[in-house]
């Protein structure tokens, strides 16, 4: 039996807007979702956490785009080389809305693309999301 | 600007239209120079003693054919003389031809047949002088008349074709023209064999050599006065219309012909004197004048289109560099509408939800102004968050194409109509024969739900009709889409298609004012043009074409 069901997933967040982070955190708070969250302010960074094994398995990243250092897409890039981190499971959540970053990002095997400026309520729309998607999703563990 | 240096190189190389002044000082110093060394004592005739026959026929052969020479060293000079100048006029007439070829300047070619002509009379006035061509009369005769003949021939037919150049346009310089030349010239052939053969079978030629009188050759006198009036009026004249290197060779060619005239008429008294020999010798340079000129012309010609090239070279290289600047800023431009719009919708996104944290958290708290407050701060951030997205949609207009689709126009305009959610009153009503088109459907349907939502946005009223028509042409399609709204007054009709350009405050009718900019740009993508048709009262209609399904291939392919 797969013991993903009684371990909760946790939650890392690439990005460099302390407001979004906030605003994701206020969402879980909101929904009572107990998920451990951590927070990584560039693709360095959140690459150094996953690497040191610092978030409790499984685990989701919410990565955004646009990060000074190195970007969302660098990061994907790193990851989908490192062969303990490959099978991550990505969603992108970024302002842009461009062509070229969605299909950048899908050919790096990310799970989701969500414009930030798409979700009208909030983030609570994505937690529900993410909620539903773990529950129901099986998530590798390494 | 950066043309400019370009074009004005190209005036400053360019280079004069005259022959250069040495060479002017030069055929007048050779003019001068045998006259002057006759009057310091040199003989320039070709003296010859008499023969006595009765002695020569004592003497050996070789001997004899030595006193004949030496009896005969007039007529060598002569002929000497004359066929030097007639090889000029042969080598002008190739240099001419090849001139026209490269420059399509029919002077060259006019004056060289012209030249050609005279010098063939002259070599006909040499070989029948010395007797290789049969003559019926006596040589006394013959060469001062045949002589006196070339020289008007001469002077005829070099007027005759500056006539002719001057009486046709430069403009019209086609094979019209070149037919008349070819025909003046088979004609003036015509006249030189005419004389030639008047000259070689009449045994009674008249009187030409007056030797007591002032003027011993009053039959010189004619060319003479002509080549005064051609170098004094005339051929200035034609370089004023005309102006080239040739046309200026010609007016100093008429210095020593002149020269030649005066020795002939006032000097010559008799056949291989000095003034004869003189006048021969310096109608040598009366052909090699034009010919030099020519040669200067090539010259000219030459460095003109060395120059041209030049300037060309320089101007594509200029052009190279707009074209990449303007890419380079156009790509700079875009690049910066998206990393603007971007990297501000990120602090504005953090405003927004801020914002409405605060309204959450004191809910119930608030008073009622302060609600307000907040309310305005929302619909003001969700505004500038609407504007950039525009101008990044602006942006990113003509990035790409799409993909070429059978478009049904009345039941794509109907869905758009539908999805833009139109109060309940209003309908859009499809003209009956719209056509089915092959074409790039995301930009037309941009530019359709553009103008159907402006035409819904801008109405007054809950209930509106819009009519759509097209008309199909060779070159495609011309939409009009007309509505029953407010109209556009005329004075605005150019302005709306600037980038945030509103008609009504923003707090009154919501829009970024991008969306006829949008389709502007769509549209001058495929080079299609847009108009309004209004008169600010009472309703628009708006014009656009769009291309046939071929020209929409094409342009894809570019």
């Amino acid at each position: 039996m797969n013991n993903n069901n009684c371990k909760v997933v946790s939650i890392l967040l690439v990005d460099d807007d302390d407001v979004d982070a906030m605003g994701i955190e206020r969402a879980l708070n909101k929904m009572k979702l107990a998920n451990p969250f951590y927070r990584a302010r560039d693709g360095v960074e959140g690459l150094e956490m996953l690497r040191e094994k610092a978030i409790d398995q499984p685990y989701m990243l919410l990565l955004d785009l646009n990060m000074p250092r190195m970007s969302g897409i660098e990061m994907l890039k790193e990851l989908r080389s490192d062969p303990h981190l490959r099978g991550t499971v990505v969603f992108v959540l970024t302002t842009s809305d461009d062509d070229k970053d969605k299909l950048a990002a899908y050919n790096e095997h990310i799970s989701g693309y969500i414009v930030k400026t798409k979700l009208d309520t909030g983030f609570e729309e994505l937690m529900k999301l993410l909620d539903h998607y773990w529950r129901l999703v099986e998530l590798p563990v390494n | 600007m950066k043309t400019e240096p370009a074009l004005l190189n190209l005036a400053e190389t360019n280079v004069s239209l005259k022959m250069p002044p040495y060479f002017l000082y030069l055929i007048l110093a050779i003019c001068l120079a045998p006259y002057t060394l006759s009057l310091l004592g040199f003989n320039l005739a070709s003296t010859s003693a008499p023969v006595n026959l009765h002695q020569a026929a004592e003497l050996p052969g070789h001997q004899q054919l030595e006193v004949f020479f030496t009896r005969l060293s007039g007529a060598f000079v002569h002929t000497i003389l004359e066929w030097t100048a007639f090889c000029i006029a042969i080598m002008t007439v190739f240099l001419a031809a090849s001139h026209y070829f490269i420059s399509r300047n029919l002077t060259t070619l006019v004056i060289g047949a012209a030249l050609f002509l005279a010098g063939c009379m002259d070599a006909f006035h040499t070989l029948a002088a010395d007797r290789l061509i049969h003559a019926v009369a006596d040589n006394r005769d013959l060469i001062p008349f045949t002589w006196a003949i070339c020289r008007v021939f001469n002077a005829i037919i070099l007027i005759g074709g500056i006539a002719l150049l001057l009486s046709r346009s430069t403009e019209h310089a086609g094979k019209a023209n070149l037919k008349l030349i070819v025909c003046m010239f088979l004609l003036a052939v015509g006249v030189a064999y005419g004389i030639i053969h008047y000259c070689a079978v009449s045994d009674s030629l008249p009187q030409t050599q007056f030797p007591d009188n002032l003027i011993t050759r009053p039959y010189d006198v004619v060319p003479l006065l002509l080549y005064l009036f051609s170098g004094l009026f005339l051929f200035p004249y034609f370089y004023r219309q005309r102006p080239s290197v040739f046309a200026h060779a010609l007016i100093i060619a008429m210095i020593p012909e002149v020269m030649v005239e005066m020795h002939m008429a006032f000097g010559s008294s008799a056949l291989f004197d000095q003034h004869f020999n003189i006048a021969h010798f310096l109608k040598i340079f009366a052909y090699a004048v034009p010919f030099f000129g020519l040669l200067m012309d090539y010259i000219h010609t030459y460095q003109e289109k060395e120059n041209e090239v030049k300037a060309r070279e320089k101007t594509e290289h200029a052009l190279q560099q707009y074209t990449h600047e303007l890419e380079r800023s156009n790509k700079e431009l875009n690049d910066f509408a998206y990393v603007a719009s971007h990297d501000l919708k990120a602090p504005l996104r953090g405003i927004m939800q801020l914002s409405s944290w605060i309204e959450e958290d004191l809910q119930g708290k608030l008073e009622e102004q302060t609600k307000e407050y907040l309310h305005l701060m929302h619909s003001r951030t969700r505004r500038l968050e609407q504007l950039l997205d525009d101008l990044l949609a602006y942006s990113r207009v003509g990035r790409q194409h799409g993909a070429i689709k059978t478009v049904d126009i009345a039941a794509l305009a109907q869905e758009l109509f539908r999805l833009l959610n139109p109060p309940p009153g209003f309908k859009l009503v499809c003209a009956d024969n719209l056509p089915r088109i092959d074409t790039l459907s995301v930009p037309l349907e941009l530019v359709l739900r553009n103008l159907i939502n402006n035409a819904i946005k801008h109405h007054l009223n809950d209930d509106g009709t819009l009519r759509l028509s097209v008309e199909t042409t060779a070159q495609g399609f011309n939409f009009t889409l007309a509505d029953d709204g407010p109209g556009i007054a005329p004075e605005h009709h150019e302005r709306v298609f600037g980038i945030f350009q509103t008609l009504k405050p923003r707090d009154e009718v919501e829009g970024s004012g991008m969306g006829l900019a949008i389709v502007k740009k769509l549209l001058d993508n495929y080079h299609c043009a847009i108009h309004i048709e209004s008169d600010g009262i009472r309703g628009t209609s708006i014009h656009f074409n769009w291309p046939s399904d071929e020209k929409i291939r094409s342009y894809i392919n570019e």
